[in-house]
């Protein structure tokens, strides 16, 4: 039967993009400044399963499960996570322009990180402050737009765009009143977004977050579908909309939210990888979720190999996510079919 | 199913736009809404599908007061069938169709074989198979509308609101929509159907409900209920309603060509 087969084309796309990532996360463990051959990679990762002798030095063992495997496991839930949130975003606003930044998370982690910053905290301190910020900041946003007149969808939107400015004249404030020998540079590295440095303790503070909100939002895909025809007509079709859209905001929110707080300002991600996932699976959300999943996890782990191998000095993602991201959304739009 | 509107009064704010509305639609019957814009169509359809729920009197779907059944189960027993629009995202027809079933799903669930299988036999009962590839947006008018109906039927809801159905066609396809929609009441279920053409409500010869100002002006089977007078007083124009093959088919021809 047709329908079969497309559902099948479907299937093996995203089959495609699992046996994808695994080879790009394979490759990731290799490359770097400590060099690592697939023989030792594999060898390495097998004695933990099957004790053998080591023929490795210990600084190698040291590299890749201290180094290497949270940074690249981060990468891969960041992308995942920004181009999840990009996704559903687009769904429930019925704006395919929409991006996991549009209700605030972004402004307010970014306020977050640059006053703790200022305050001389701990690493960890600016990623709990970040995070903290972005969620109070979409609670905020949510609030406001619940005394909204007219459409739910433009107040939601609205709101966003003004507590998101007003957050980042906060942040700029921060900067003028830090010290522009050390607060200020580290504050401006921070917004280009990085994933240098990521120890196991960031990772395992975002793993939990990240993996309920993805998975709260896989399941929930197929109401996404519902909507985008609108409230009124989600609602005669046995959908109640404010609900799902609440949820799906939490969630996108919660994996958004640990993202920034964990790597700083990444754009482009939630914005162009739904839409490569459009083209690849089509508009519902039953393949375009998983989809968009795994095609974000990808692209942040190969963006993060270029960040970290191609210079001496690592290359802010945020950077790298715009010179790759904003060429590739004007061919998009460029094509023929246009963006949706 | 049927569908019962006793003394129903909607106000925005001050501004009463129904009032003391009372009228019943057995299971199998048709009746086709008639009225100028602003008559109180669309918010009597709002009322029925529980969008606008703050109305006085009741609603009863199939003996039950509307505002007591959920939403899931409201779904299930009143589809509504928009005009064609143009969504946000571009969906295949069959994807659109079977989101229809989303009602009879779990909510972290996908529609599963059942649902595929009904979403099958309802595109191929309106005769649309071949379109259930093509994307929404490369579809005409007409196929858009049929594809709106199929979602409707895939939900499996006995009662089916329409507004305006023809708006936007061509002739043909108006036609062709209007033969779908009183096929639909010869299978049984039970139609409320807007229109701002007094043929097309002739041509369901079923019941009608002509509405102008929030209030009913006249009611009944719309062969005594559409008369010249009745469409001066909705739309302010004289025609006259003719009727050919021995009364068995009435239309209306404008004054303004019977004159001449």
């Amino acid at each position: 039967m047709p329908e079969r087969s497309s559902r099948l084309k479907n299937n093996i796309v995203l089959l495609a993009l699992a046996i994808g990532l695994a080879a790009v996360t394979l490759v990731s463990f290799l490359i770097g400044r400590y060099p690592i051959t697939p023989y030792e990679l594999i060898s390495i990762l097998l004695s933990k399963i099957f004790p053998t002798e080591p023929f490795w030095t210990d600084r190698m063992e040291a590299v890749l499960f201290n180094v290497r495997l949270p940074r690249i496991l981060l990468a891969c839930l960041v992308g995942c996570s920004l181009s999840a949130a990009g996704a559903s975003y687009q769904g429930i606003f019925q704006n395919p322009m929409a991006a996991p930044d549009v209700l605030g998370a972004s402004a307010g982690a970014a306020f977050g990180a640059a006053l703790a910053i200022l305050n001389d905290a701990s690493g960890s301190m600016i990623t709990l402050s970040a995070f903290v910020f972005s969620l109070v900041t979409v609670a905020l946003v949510y609030i406001i737009s619940k005394r909204a007149k007219g459409s739910k969808i433009l107040g939601l939107i609205l709101s966003g765009i003004m507590v998101s400015s007003l957050f980042s004249a906060g942040t700029s404030f921060i900067k003028l009143m830090a010290d522009p020998n050390d607060q200020l540079p580290a504050i401006t590295y921070w917004l280009m977004g990085s994933l240098a440095g990521t120890k196991s303790g960031e990772l395992l503070f975002a793993v939990i977050p990240m993996a309920l909100g993805l998975a709260i939002l896989l399941l929930i895909r197929w109401r996404i579908n519902i909507l985008t025809f609108g409230d009124d007509e989600a609602r005669t079709m046995g959908v109640n909309a404010k609900r799902v859209r609440l949820i799906v905001i939490i969630c996108a929110t919660l994996i958004t939210a640990t993202s920034v707080s964990v790597s700083g300002m990444i754009g482009w991600v939630g914005l162009v990888i739904p839409h490569l996932a459009r083209r690849l699976v089509g508009n519902n959300y039953r393949h375009l979720m998983p989809a968009s999943m795994l095609f974000g996890a990808i692209f942040l782990l190969v963006v993060d190999n270029i960040s970290r191998n191609l210079m001496t000095t690592e290359i802010p993602l945020g950077i790298l996510t715009a010179f790759v991201g904003a060429p590739f959304f004007i061919y998009l739009i460029t094509r023929e079919a246009g963006i949706t | 199913m049927s569908v019962e509107v006793r003394n129903l009064s909607f106000s925005y704010g001050k501004r009463e736009v129904l009032s003391n509305i009372s009228f019943r639609a057995e299971a199998g019957e048709l009746i086709a809404v008639m009225g100028p814009n602003g008559a109180g169509k669309s918010t009597l359809f709002r009322c029925i599908l529980g969008l606008s729920p703050k109305y006085d009197g009741e609603i009863y779907i199939g003996g039950q007061e509307a505002r007591r059944i959920g939403i899931a189960k409201l779904a299930r027993h009143v589809a509504y069938i928009p005009q064609s629009h143009s969504p946000v995202f571009n969906f295949s027809v069959f994807d659109i169709v079977l989101m229809g079933t989303t009602s009879q799903v779990s909510a972290v669930n996908i529609p599963g074989r059942k649902q595929v299988d009904l979403a099958n036999t309802v595109l191929k009962d309106l005769g649309i198979e071949d379109l259930k590839h093509r994307g929404y947006m490369q579809i005409s008018g007409g196929e858009r509308q049929l594809t709106m109906i199929a979602r409707a039927l895939a939900q499996r809801a006995n009662i089916l609101i329409m507004d305006e159905p023809t708006s936007n066609l061509d002739y043909g396809n108006q036609l062709r929509i209007l033969s779908t929609i009183k096929n639909l009441t010869n299978e049984g279920y039970t139609i409320i159907v807007s229109t701002h053409n007094p043929d097309h409500a002739l041509f369901f010869s079923d019941k009608v409900l002509a509405l102008s100002n929030g209030r009913i002006v006249n009611h009944g089977s719309s062969v005594d209920v559409i008369s010249n007078d009745l469409i001066k007083q909705l739309y302010d124009v004289d025609v006259e309603v003719k009727s050919l093959y021995e009364s068995n088919v009435r239309f209306c021809i404008p004054k303004s060509v019977t004159d001449t």
